[in-house]
């Protein structure tokens, strides 16, 4: 668990003698599509499963696909030339999403202190847990990937420190299936051989920066003094240099994500499409959905960017003001509509679409103006009010704008039936495309 | 497992946080196989009984895996 030196040798004097003043637990799962894909499906267990194949290119690849030399954003092509019998899969995020709250709620267990930072990543508060779990911090972390392994039949890495800058530094030490304690007295080891550019949140052009002052390692980095720090870096790097040195700065966020700076919804389609109403009912499509989501989270957009991609992969974007601020789109469809003209081009082939809305405010129906017709948009309110009802009820966009119609036109991927997930097309009794338990499913046939 | 109530074409609920324990319904690989049965431990001896009287017991010769515990049957008719 300790790098293969020792304190004599390397490193110098330690950066805290501190050991724990906090206890700040990082968790990221393995491989994380693919290893749901291997728990769902035993038979792929010790196999090369690669996911995304919706997409083309490799969104995750299981250890066996790994070792062969498959890596993230591979075009599939490629995949298989290096590796033959890989089992290439669409990705089924519903799937994913399941296993992912399962694995939170196995944190919670342990710490009511958990911040889900991604699908596959979180953070978890451990400090004073230790009487609790009758056992070290390290022993926590071990029980905690032992539970997950057993409950999910899936793997993850684990790193414990003093801060989440640090603690990122331990799951990503020995991954997977592993757990890296970093107590203060150890940090200047872990940091001694590692890039400063790895570390979290440090790009490539800070890293450029440092590297012209002489900085290279991350405890090159750890050990300026605070002057050089505050003369050449902006706070956000202040603060990771502070957690580096085991001063947690970033505390560990446990509300769920209530706000958003903006929000994006875009979708490609396969076969790619030059027929101008089709391509306009996707981003219609897109709109509806953006504003489900924004009216979700009771918020109104100010600025709505429409972009398409052609099949050669070139965007073709442009931004509108919107006022009064709305997310309902039966307000949005007429800049929507000035901007794909704008961008529409015939002759070409699209591939996808999307929107998003930004510059997003709270829908406290503050943002209105003497000349808004307010009865009517009360009317609007009290129509999608039932719209967003009859979704919950009968599933998504059971009533949608007629310039959404048309995607209909297309199922999803029509191109290739296999580039749908078997949970939506293996249904039990009442399910529908829609709707499904929220349950994963586990394929044996017994 | 129509003698434990489970029909072909059921769904079944799986715990695999659950320790199995003797007399459980557990969804099991056999020697490379899958197969749903009653757990039956003696000692150190794992058997796997099926709820039909008219088929044998099983006994793993190479290695058993367990996936987990059945705790529902749901069967849904429409």
């Amino acid at each position: 668990m300790t790098p293969e030196t020792t304190h004599e040798t390397t490193g110098g004097q330690p950066l805290t003698i501190r050991s724990w003043p906090q206890a700040i637990l990082h968790i990221d799962a393995d491989a994380f599509f693919a290893s749901c894909e291997q728990a769902i499906h035993p038979e792929l267990k010790g196999r090369p499963v690669i996911t995304g194949k919706e997409r083309g290119i490799v969104a995750a690849a299981s250890y066996e696909a790994k070792a062969r030399g498959v890596k993230r954003g591979m075009r599939l092509f490629e995949v298989r030339q290096v590796c033959r019998d890989a089992v290439i899969l669409p990705s089924d995020y519903e799937t994913y999403s399941l296993f992912s709250i399962r694995m939170f709620e196995i944190l919670r267990r342990f710490s009511p202190e958990v911040e889900e930072y991604s699908i596959d990543e979180a953070f978890v508060d451990l400090t004073g847990l230790r009487r609790t779990f009758h056992g070290s911090y390290g022993s926590i972390a071990d029980k905690i990937r032992r539970t997950i392994e057993r409950e999910l039949g899936i793997t993850a890495s684990v790193g414990v420190s003093l801060s989440k800058v640090l603690a990122k530094i331990g799951s990503k030490h020995n991954k997977p299936n592993g757990t890296t304690i970093i107590p203060g007295r150890d940090i200047h080891l872990y940091l001694e051989r590692l890039a400063v550019g790895s570390v979290w949140g440090i790009g490539a052009n800070t890293a450029a920066l440092l590297n012209k002052h002489g900085i290279y390692t991350a405890l090159q980095f750890a050990r300026k003094d605070e002057a050089f720090i505050k003369r050449y870096l902006s706070k956000p790097y202040q603060a990771i240099w502070r957690e580096l040195n085991g001063r947690s700065v970033f505390g560990v966020i446990t509300e769920t994500k209530s706000t958003y700076q903006s929000i994006s919804k875009a979708k490609t389609f396969t076969p790619p499409s030059a027929d101008e109403a089709f391509v306009f009912s996707q981003v219609s499509k897109n709109l509806e959905n953006a504003c489900i989501k924004a009216r979700r989270y009771k918020l109104a957009a100010t600025r709505l960017i429409v972009f398409i991609r052609g099949q050669d992969y070139r965007n073709y974007g442009v931004e509108l003001r919107i006022a009064p601020p709305s997310a309902h789109p039966y307000y949005l469809i007429e800049p929507l509509t000035e901007g794909f003209k704008k961008l529409y081009k015939t002759n070409i082939l699209y591939r996808q679409t999307g929107v998003v809305l930004s510059g997003l405010v709270p829908d406290d129906g503050s943002g209105y103006t003497l000349f808004d017709d307010m009865v009517k948009i009360q009317k609007m309110v009290k129509i999608y009010e039932a719209l967003d009802t009859l979704s919950a009820k009968y599933g998504k966009h059971t009533v949608h704008h007629g310039t959404s119609l048309l995607t209909k036109q297309q199922l999803q991927h029509e191109g290739d039936r296999q580039d749908i997930p078997v949970r939506k097309t293996a249904l039990f009794k009442g399910e529908n495309r829609r709707q499904r338990l929220g349950l994963p499913v586990l394929n044996i046939k017994v | 497992m129509s003698g434990a109530g489970i029909l072909p074409g059921d769904m079944v609920i799986v715990d695999k946080g659950q320790t199995p324990k003797s007399g459980d319904i557990v969804i099991a690989e056999v020697d490379g196989q899958w197969t749903m049965k009653y757990l039956r431990k003696r000692g150190e001896a794992v058997t796997l009984i099926p709820a039909n009287p008219n088929y044998k017991p099983i006994k793993p010769k190479i290695d058993l895996k367990i996936a987990g515990v059945v705790t529902a049957v749901v069967r849904k008719l429409k």
